[in-house]
């Protein structure tokens, strides 16, 4: 079964998904309705990527966060980390306990998926350039200056 | 529990969540917390990871606000949860101010099944 095929089956699994998506890498493999056509899940994808890694100052040995789950007045986002990228699925506005137990049906599908993406070719993400120095940021802890000094 | 109940600034908190935040310290599960301004600058913190909680929560919220723009939202994140294995951070906005809250998860149920079958072999 295919990546796309996996995040389709994903997505009719469970009325209260809009559409998914997952990134391998540097690639994004998408399924979201027209309407979501103009989404930018680039963007998404990156700022998920940004929560994790903020999330590994908290991390031990044995422990780490792989779930997140975002509550909105008009979606709900939950992103669960794979072996070398992120499931994220956008949804129509839940509250967790109730996404909790359709979850039940991502995690059925979490095994394919993870499958899928093997076989699919392994871009790894290119490093970026650093951008130009500009003026020093605010004083504060290193957290701060990594992530309030850039605007997304 | 936590050893101490945050005297949570009454700029930040209504009376309703100052005694809704009191009673979730009660609660056995919750190893620390920390009491956010809206812009993440933290107001106060205890218990587990207090030094670093104020800090990356601060930037998470951040990026779950801009998130949701990407999304369309007009309104910032309500509520954020991250769970590990054996924690659960949740986020919650509040009237003036946001809450992070640290639970530690249930030991699985099964995990005393491991000692039974070791011992058994």
């Amino acid at each position: 079964m295919s990546v796309q095929t996996v995040l389709e089956k994903l997505t009719a699994h469970n009325a209260g998904i809009i559409g998914c998506m997952a990134t391998h890498g540097s690639q994004i493999h998408r399924n979201l309705p027209p309407r979501y056509e103009l989404l930018d899940t680039d963007s998404i994808a990156e700022r998920v990527n940004l929560m994790f890694d903020a999330t590994e100052q908290l991390e031990t040995e044995h422990d780490s966060f792989d779930q997140l789950f975002l509550e909105y007045e008009s979606h709900a986002l939950y992103a669960r980390r794979l072996d070398d990228g992120i499931l994220i699925l956008v949804t129509e506005p839940m509250e967790r306990a109730q996404f909790k137990k359709a979850k039940v049906g991502v995690n059925l599908f979490l095994k394919p998926l993870k499958k899928a993406l093997a076989e699919t070719p392994f871009a790894p993400v290119e490093p970026q350039p650093e951008p130009p120095t500009e003026d020093p940021p605010p004083s504060g802890g290193m957290i701060h200056r990594m992530y309030r000094g850039v605007r997304y | 529990m936590l050893s101490e109940i945050p005297r949570a600034s009454s700029r930040y908190l209504t009376s309703a969540e100052t005694v809704e935040l009191a009673r979730i310290q009660q609660d056995n599960s919750v190893i620390g917390y920390a009491l956010l301004t809206l812009d993440g600058d933290e107001i106060q913190s205890g218990g587990a990871w207090s030094s670093m909680l104020g800090p990356v929560f601060g930037n998470i919220t951040d990026i779950a606000d801009q998130l949701g723009e990407d999304l369309g939202e007009d309104d910032i994140c309500p509520m954020a949860i991250f769970e590990s294995p054996d924690f659960e951070v949740a986020c919650l906005l509040l009237s003036s101010a946001r809450v992070i809250i640290i639970k530690r998860k249930p030991r699985r149920k099964a995990e005393g099944l491991r000692s039974v079958g070791s011992n058994s072999s």
